[in-house]
């Protein structure tokens, strides 16, 4: 057959593929689209397919084929790049051009292919000349925008949007052919040589349409917005250096969008373009006339966002910057005052006012007009109050697209260093108008009228939405920030508001009490409103009071103090005690809103509406109650408690009586409000409206809040509150109280025992806190009828309630604490496991028993001394043999028995995961010696023996139990690799067998722990001397064909490369001789006499300047070579 | 939700009950429930709300302890739930009867021959394994006056 007929017989072959690959499903079998799929993978695979694709291209009038032809052009031609002569290649490359200038009609996506391959070539010369031939085509392309009609104008922009995708990516271009130095050092050599030149003569191109003053024709506007694109590109293009790690460089390529694209970062050289007001003035005239446009703007609007944040070399000459950003804000103001900012504008227009404020340090803005800053000031508050609506709008109407929400996130940021910087560079009047408009449009957007302005509350209410407190926590810590800038406003208005909320809650009360009221629709909404209000003001204030801490003691914000030290001249303290202890309310009396501190009213109202809540459960109308409010009430108590109850007076350079006199250390009215709050707690968790597992939340947080603290817990364990607790969870019907409060208590239990200094003291409120559960505990095991009535069902249910208790008090555990609770708890430990053996049939008690574990683990183990260590470690011994023995060789019926597994295992290997940071993580003083020997890694590789056999590969297949199985067998391995590897060889051959299937199966991170548990493995025995003598050694060898083999045949994820770098060079100092007949071997099964050289090349330079000898330095060498190695090979392997 | 309030169960034969009730708040995944009258254990839970502010109810999944067939149902978080008691115990198998019974040995020494080889690839193993001599021990489970055999395991020489 000549070339000509086998190319003729391929078109038809792969027309009537086409067709078959486009029919509609009900027309085509799923065999028929799979043979046909089959037809264009293994054309893809041709050698040498030139001629063929060009025969193709030029008789084939399908799209779908013309398409895929450019494909496997495109694939051919990087793999067999050195193998085309030049004057191919530069002929080939004349027709592609031919090609696309000749057929108008050709579809777009082919189009852009074809274009494709052409940049591809190009930059592939690039790489070889330096870019002379890119710079001769430019000129060309330059000529034909400027002088060429508008499709060869269009052809000119889409030519160079191809070159410049091609060259702005390098960590994952499509363009495997070339190793990532090349990539990066092509696109260097583009972004110097040619990439101002491009933005220059695109720039000059909108300058001529913007000329052109009548109605812009449909071609007209095709080419600007090209030419958009193409600013846009470079003004986003990654100017990344050197000096950045790879991975890095892959994030950065991988942002498009105008929000997180890394600002500008320009040379010198740029500079006569970008300073020339000229080209500022072009872009937002350009932005006026495109701005209708969806399509177009955000191309444009990108341009802008990028040029308000010009930095680098540009700016040599300070004046000159500052030059060029007054004349930017000059036209972004015109801009903003004029025209009423869209929904889709505004995510960019506020991140043009969070650059310009982040890109200047304040003293710069003193420097610009005043006048100017106080424009750009009041346009972004007037900016921020109508995102602010829009975000608000959007919530009501239910919004998919919430783009005000986002811009007003966005635009909120920058208001932290204007107002931190108020007084220096920002004038303070103006910030706290600006303060004053904000907080108030907020507030206004959320509480309905007279006062506010929203309607209606979630119509549609979604039980999986976010709470408001997660799900505008951002927005709420800023709204914080104003709300402390102007509390002289703030404060006084929100006590005011929820007064008058208050106030018509009464009025219902009123009414539902007496009994002439009809229950509607309308009346629920009624009270819904109050308590959306109050709910509202609530999370608001409690952002104003408090700040986040996260994680640090939380403190009176400074604002507060001072505005409470100020008002504290009129305040009359005697009064104010009075009516915080009496929750009282400013409008019931009169004369109390001077001379009451602020922040106390609010406190006040709180304890109110608790008191509020409690009456009406008393009454059986616990239907006028909103859980949700009684949450953010409790939410709201906590966060004050954490900052303002019996604060640190050390922490503060100034401090406010009344503040002092109600919430101080070693006062009486501190004392009253903490035991207050536990009556609080107590309530709640015997409250009908608390069994939302989140409100159980919120209240055992309260209480932890309050025994966190050594002076705290100091009051709390002599106030009444506290032993009320302890009486509720004894009297209360164990069934009656839910887990996570029995848990809750106990841990508050154990974490207040901190707070005893004197060992008797400590002892004696053990004694009357854990000691009874423990007696009874023994009672119940010791009876002589135990193992006649184990299985009856109160029994279980006192078991069961025991365990939590234990849990709970493990988990409170401290550093002070540990000893003694371990003391107490640890002699059930061997109890808790034997009964693993009586009740192995109820998977809930064997799981609290396994969670005790558990705790001890978590909280206790790194404190305990070694004689401790020795004994917890013998009792795991136990129960992990206990759990062996009922569960090995067991066959369930169960419909939920695959589901049990998983939580056992799950929980185990959280256990093992646990007792194995033992060994990293020792905060014992002890330096004794264990006297049985056992360490942490022994229970580890003890307890790994048991789960491997029910470590199925169906379980594998549970994606948390996979990644929590591989993360500890790869910690073990590198942890104790003596004890895994040649300690217990039978647990290793195990795990290997795990390891080999984790390698392909279940993705690449898990890959990746793969390979890392080889290595760790590779480098243990590598350094034992006679390694060849541990039978590991030889169990580990057929690894490293393994990897090989996956690497040579791509079926290791790019991904998870970087790791199996690291595992190769490792066994391949394990094993040497077999590594070069491994790949030997590999280079011998292949039939091509090319691709024979090919791979010998690869490998000698995969090994080429690499000692193996395990060091640091050769790894990290040898990682590069097998870099260029999986590029270099994937280029050539895998092709017909 | 419409029958929870009228929801009552039959106590056992012997007078004992055979549930128990709970607020429904307190109930648990994995703990059990009943669900349309059949012993179930709680496989799914969560909670609704009438609207932002309205109160919790709780929506229970369950399987079937039995048949392992799926019930739901919805129910006021205040409201009480009926708990089955449910057991289990382990027996040693003596004998299996030509007509597919169980000859099971409790741990004191009782017998018992009601229960049938259940159905399925367990019971298939659990007839080779006897008649390859192994032996086996059965977990029975037991709740609402219904028993079957749930699981076995082949005994081995640790075992007591």
């Amino acid at each position: 057959m000549t070339e000509m007929e086998q190319a003729q017989q391929i078109l038809l072959e792969l027309e009537a593929a086409g067709s078959v690959m486009l029919a509609s499903p009900s027309l085509v079998t799923n065999e028929q689209r799979n043979a046909a799929e089959t037809v264009f993978m293994n054309f893809r695979k041709t050698n040498m397919p030139y001629s063929i694709c060009r025969y193709i291209l030029d008789c084939s009038k399908v799209d779908f084929v013309l398409f895929e032809t450019a494909g496997t052009l495109r694939d051919a031609l990087i793999r067999d790049w050195l193998l085309l002569s030049q004057d191919q290649k530069n002929e080939l490359r004349q027709y592609l051009f031919q090609f696309i200038m000749r057929d108008g009609n050709i579809a777009a996506f082919v189009r852009e292919r074809i274009l494709q391959v052409i940049a591809i070539m190009i930059k592939r010369g690039s790489v070889e000349d330096g870019g002379q031939e890119r710079s001769n085509i430019l000129d060309e392309v330059e000529k034909l925008i400027f002088n060429g009609d508008l499709r060869k104008q269009i052809l000119g922009c889409s030519i160079v949007l191809a070159l410049m995708q091609e060259y702005s990516t390098t960590v994952k271009s499509t363009d495997v052919g070339l190793t990532w130095e090349s990539h990066y050092s092509a696109k260097k050599e583009f972004e110097a040589r040619d990439l101002r030149r491009i933005f220059i003569f695109s720039t000059h191109a909108l300058n001529e349409i913007q000329k052109l003053s009548h109605q812009l024709s449909p071609d007209v506007l095709t080419v600007l917005k090209h030419l958009l694109n193409i600013c846009e590109s470079v003004l986003v293009w990654g100017f990344i250096s050197k000096t950045m790690p790879k991975y890095l460089i892959g994030m950065f390529e991988g942002i498009y969008n105008s929000e997180n694209s890394p600002t500008l970062k320009l040379g010198s050289d740029w500079k006569e373009i970008i300073t020339n007001p000229s080209t500022i003035d072009l872009y937002f005239h350009i932005y006026w006339i495109v701005r209708d446009n969806p399509q177009f703007s955000h191309h444009c609007l990108n341009c802008l966002v990028q040029l308000s944040s010009i930095n680098g070399n540009i700016w040599t000459d300070i004046s000159e910057r500052m030059n060029y950003m007054k004349n930017y804000l000059e036209n972004f103001i015109k801009l903003v005052s004029t025209v009423k900012i869209l929904d889709r504008e505004s995510i960019g227009i506020s991140t043009i006012i969070k650059r310009i404020i982040n890109g200047y340090n304040p003293s710069g803005f003193s420097q610009f007009p005043s006048d100017l800053v106080k424009q750009f000031l009041e346009n972004t508050t007037l900016l921020t109050c109508q995102f602010a609506e829009g975000a608000a709008s959007e919530e009501k109407l239910c919004q998919d697209d919430q783009m005000f929400f986002e811009a007003f996130n966005n635009i909120l940021r920058p208001w932290v260093s204007i107002i931190a910087n108020s007084n220096q560079s920002f004038p303070e009047e103006l910030c706290k108008n600006a303060s004053i408009q904000i907080f108030n449009t907020y507030l206004k957007c959320h509480i309905s009228p007279p006062y506010g302005t929203k309607t209606s509350i979630d119509v549609e209410f979604n039980e999986n939405e976010e709470e408001d407190r997660i799900a505008n926590k951002e927005q709420l810590q800023y709204i914080g920030i104003f709300g402390r800038l102007i509390p002289e406003h703030t404060l006084p208005l929100l006590v005011n508001l929820i007064e008058g909320e208050i106030k018509n809650m009464r009025t219902i009360i009123e009414h539902v009490h007496s009994g002439n009221c009809q229950w509607s629709e309308s009346f629920q909404q009624k009270i819904n409103t109050i308590h959306e209000n109050i709910h509202w003001m609530f999370l608001i204030a409690g952002h104003i009071l408090t700040v986040d801490s996260e994680g640090e003691p939380s403190m009176i914000p400074s604002e507060i103090m001072h505005h409470s030290i100020k008002q504290s001249k009129k305040v009359n303290i005697d009064m104010t005690l009075k009516f915080l202890n009496n929750q009282m309310l400013v409008m019931d009396i009169p004369g109390s809103e001077e001379s009451v501190d602020d922040v106390i009213k609010l406190v006040s109202i709180a304890f109110h509406l608790c008191e509020l809540e409690k009456k009406l459960i008393e009454a059986k109308m616990e239907s006028l109650c909103s859980p949700l409010l009684s949450g953010t009430i409790v939410w709201f108590l906590r966060e004050f408690s954490q900052a303002y109850l019996m604060p640190n007076e050390t922490y503060y350079n100034e401090l406010s009586m009344p503040l002092l006199q109600a919430f101080g250390q070693h006062t009486e009215a501190a004392n009253w409000v903490l035991n207050y709050l536990l009556n609080k707690v107590e309530h709640n968790i015997r409250s009908p409206l608390y069994v939302d597992v989140s409100l159980i939340e919120d209240t055992i947080g309260l209480l932890m809040s309050l025994v966190d603290m050594r002076h705290k817990a100091e009051i709390v364990i002599n106030c009444e509150g506290f032993w009320k607790l302890f009486q509720l969870q004894d009297h209360i019907r164990k069934d009656q109280l839910v887990p996570e409060v029995k848990e809750g208590l106990f841990k508050a239990f154990s974490l207040a025992a901190d707070a005893f200094i004197g060992k008797d003291k400590q002892n004696e409120y053990w004694l009357r806190v854990i000691t009874p559960t423990i007696d009874k505990f023994r009672k119940i095991i010791t009876d002589d009828n135990f193992r006649k009535v184990y299985n009856d069902d109160e029994v279980r249910l006192e078991i069961m309630d025991i365990l939590h208790k234990c849990i709970g008090l493990a988990s409170g555990a401290v550093i002070n604490t540990t000893s003694t609770i371990f003391s107490i708890l640890h002699p059930t430990l061997n109890d808790f496991s034997a009964l693993i053996g009586l009740y192995h049939n109820y998977q809930n008690i064997v799981h609290l028993i396994i969670l005790l574990f558990v705790e001890f683990s978590k909280k206790m183990l790194c404190f305990l001394r070694m004689e401790e260590s020795d004994r917890f470690y013998m009792s795991c011994y136990q129960m992990v043999d206990m759990y062996a023995r009922y569960n090995i060789n067991r066959v369930s019926l169960d419909s939920d028995a695959e589901d049990q597994c998983y939580q056992d295992l799950f929980i185990f290997l959280e256990l093992l995961t646990h007792i194995m940071s033992k060994e990293v993580l020792d905060l014992s003083s002890d330096v004794g010696k264990s006297i049985t020997g056992k360490t942490a890694g022994d229970v580890c590789v003890y307890g790994l023996q048991v789960i491997l056999p029910l470590m199925t590969i169906d379980l594998l297949k549970l994606p948390g139990l996979c990644s929590q199985y591989y993360k500890f067998t790869g910690y073990m391995c590198e942890m104790v690799p003596l004890k895994l590897c040649i300690e217990s060889v039978e647990i290793f051959k195990g795990v290997l067998t795990t390891i080999e299937l984790g390698l392909t199966m279940f993705g690449h991170e898990i890959t990746s722990l793969c390979t890392d548990f080889l290595q760790s493995a590779a480098s243990f025995l590598y350094r034992q001397e006679n390694c060849i003598m541990h039978e590991a050694y030889h169990l580990l060898k057929p690894f490293l064909k393994f990897l090989m083999e996956l690497i040579l045949s791509c079926q290791i994820s790019s991904d998870a490369l970087s790791s199996t770098g690291h595992a190769l060079y490792t066994l391949i100092c394990c094993y040497p001789e077999e590594f070069q007949q491994i790949s030997m071997q590999l280079i011998n099964n292949q039939t091509d006499v090319q691709i024979i050289d090919r791979l010998r090349n690869a490998f000698t330079l995969l090994t080429t300047n690499i000692d193996f000898n395990g060091q640091h330095l050769m790894k990290c060498r040898f990682k590069n070579n097998f870099d260029s190695f999986t590029t270099n090979i994937r280029g050539f392997l895998f092709v017909k | 939700m419409a029958d929870i309030e009228d929801t009552h169960f039959d106590t056992g034969d012997s007078g004992a009950s055979t549930t128990y009730p709970m607020q429904c708040s307190a109930l648990r995944k994995n703990g059990f429930v009943m669900l349309k009258a059949r012993p179930c254990k709680i496989v799914d839970m969560s909670t609704s709300k009438t609207g932002k502010h309205g109160h919790a109810k709780v929506h229970l999944v369950g399987l079937d302890i039995f048949s392992g067939k799926k019930y739901e149902d919805i129910c006021p978080s205040t409201h009480n739930m009926d708990v089955p008691f449910v057991k289990r115990e382990d027996y040693q198998l003596t004998d299996i009867s030509d007509d597919g019974y169980l000859c099971l040995m409790s741990d004191n020494g009782d017998l018992r021959e009601d229960l049938k080889i259940p159905e399925g690839d367990i019971g298939v193993q659990l007839k080779n394994e006897y008649d390859n001599g192994k032996e086996l021990l059965c977990t029975v489970l037991k709740s609402c006056g219904e028993e079957c055999v749930i699981a076995i395991k082949t005994n081995t020489a640790l075992d007591k």
